[in-house]
């Protein structure tokens, strides 16, 4: 493990039982020591050496990966992210909620208050049942709704699902994503693209188009683009370039729903470690070097995205639409 | 095949941050054997930062390399760059701190990340022939630097890790070459 500075807030919360509820009370049993931990308080801990560094071990999984079986395991914010009641209230919808930024996404927003509905794969339940039992943990719903997003009807169901069961819907973070690897677009297959566009094109396309209708002034929508998106590596064409229509749709829905008083708002993560990466998004050799090209000289871990989408989504980045905020390590755009 | 006509002076683009670089580099890339005591030579810290970042470079790409290629030959030649390059900047780091001077970074150069990154897209063949390449280049650009300290940097102490590091780079680049040809690269 990386050194950490001797108050750390991890360190604080280790051997606490996970949850706001343990939070609050490490934080009201002792509020100085609490003040001076919280990073945005004034904790600080050195960027380049506060997460794993490469090499990484070569590993693979078959798509879409699980974060319980990648090494290091990725930090979401399990033990670390404190709430404070920003999103007291609110309901969440969160697509590829179940591990990377989206898994980060929904630990941090239930921990703010809000209850959350996530959406996966069939074949990632076992990553989701750890974030459903860590929203409860939270004293927050918890929702899970599995299902394949290349189908129109299933993303009109999974609206409808969450709406029913949060009793509305007021944050949709658009996240999950497909990637795959392919060096030449010549070995780019049709189900390949196809597989792709649908899951980072058409399911946003869906899942927004269902959820407007419920949301009300204040809402807000997410979506999850990428460093990609400005600047596309040579083996990720396809998907490259759904994250350039993510950041592009964010622009233009927000000017259609500024006037209605709903925020969209894009994240644009750099290299970060999620199963993504490790079930065909990289090669192996690109896995053992993960984040080394970045100037921090390492990958970005979830968690280090979790208050991004909280920010996007409190309603005091009132002002904020139209945006897309990055984490890139010190490379890419925007 | 994409990439193996392709001008590696023309695709991997190495900057000169600094002048003395600009002609070391100068040197290195157009092969002349211009004599040592012509160049400039960096400063000590500078010297110090440009062996760091190669030592750091050369072990990601060779790591990359190890969990990326097939190639026995690319293989070998990866191992023997973490080998020698682990040591190296470790001789690095005590000379640094003899001298009075902080410890290097372990960080490379915004060139030498993007030719990490374009490494990292690559499979198979192509990737042995780009990696051939990118070392070919990159032991010529650091051979320049460190002959250039070697000869008349300002720090005996560093100067003498120069010296030790000439002989290393110039088998490197031996060994670049010959996996070049062998990759079948240009």
């Amino acid at each position: 493990m990386p050194p950490e500075t001797p108050y750390s807030r991890r360190q604080m919360i280790s051997g606490v039982t996970v949850g706001a509820a343990a939070a609050a009370a490490a934080v009201a049993a002792s509020p100085v020591s609490a003040q001076s931990v919280s990073p945005s308080k004034g904790g600080m801990q050195d960027p380049r050496t506060k997460y794993p560094q490469p090499p990484f071990p070569v590993q693979s999984q078959p798509w879409p990966g699980l974060a319980g079986q990648m090494t290091p395991r990725p930090d979401h914010g399990e033990t670390s992210y404190v709430g404070s009641g920003r999103l007291r209230g609110r309901k969440a919808l969160i697509t590829g909620g179940d591990s990377g930024m989206g898994r980060a996404a929904a630990i941090a927003f239930a921990r703010e208050g809000a209850d959350v509905a996530i959406n996966y794969l069939p074949v990632e339940e076992p990553d989701a049942r750890e974030v459903v039992a860590l929203i409860r943990a939270a004293g927050q719903k918890a929702v899970a709704i599995p299902g394949d997003l290349r189908e129109a009807a299933f993303c009109r169901h999974l609206v409808n699902s969450a709406v029913a069961q949060l009793g509305g819907l007021d944050i949709l973070v658009s996240n999950a994503g497909h990637q795959k690897s392919t060096p030449s677009m010549t070995d780019v297959s049709d189900e390949d693209f196809d597989w792709t566009m649908k899951t980072n094109i058409y399911a946003p396309f869906w899942i927004i188009k269902a959820a407007l209708p419920h949301m009300q002034p204040g809402a807000a929508i997410i979506a999850t683009t990428s460093e990609q998106a400005y600047d596309p590596s040579p083996d990720l064409y396809d998907y490259a370039q759904t994250k350039a229509a993510t950041m592009n749709f964010v622009k233009s829905l927000a000017k259609q729903l500024g006037p209605k008083g709903i925020r969209i708002n894009g994240v644009a993560p750099g290299p970060i470690w999620t199963p993504l990466q490790v079930s065909g998004g990289a090669s192996e050799g690109k896995i053992v070097t993960f984040g080394a090209t970045a100037p921090l000289g390492r990958p970005g871990q979830p968690a280090e995205l979790a208050g991004i989408y909280v920010r996007l989504a409190e309603d005091d980045g009132s002002y904020t639409t139209g945006n897309v905020y990055g984490a890139g390590g010190g490379q890419g755009q925007p | 095949m994409i990439g193996s006509r392709d001008n590696p002076l023309g695709k991997c683009k190495i900057a000169a941050p600094r002048p003395w670089m600009a002609i070391a580099l100068a040197a290195a890339l157009i092969g002349q054997t211009a004599e040592a005591q012509d160049r400039i030579p960096p400063p000590p810290r500078y010297f110090v930062l440009a062996a760091a970042q190669s030592d750091q470079y050369e072990i990601a790409a060779a790591q990359d390399a190890l969990a990326q290629s097939q190639n026995p030959q690319v293989h070998a030649f990866a191992q023997r760059i973490i080998d020698d390059h682990t040591k190296s900047r470790e001789a690095l780091r005590q000379a640094a701190l003899t001298s009075g001077l902080p410890s290097p970074p372990q960080a490379m150069d915004s060139d030498q990340a993007a030719l990490l990154a374009s490494l990292q897209s690559l499979r198979g063949p192509n990737f042995d022939r780009t990696y051939a390449k990118q070392q070919v280049l990159a032991h010529r650009q650091a051979l320049a630097v460190e002959q250039s300290f070697a000869s008349a940097g300002a720090d005996s102490n560093l100067r003498r890790v120069a010296r030790l590091g000439v002989p290393m780079i110039q088998h490197h680049l031996e060994l670049a070459l010959q996996m070049r040809t062998a990759v079948g690269g240009s």
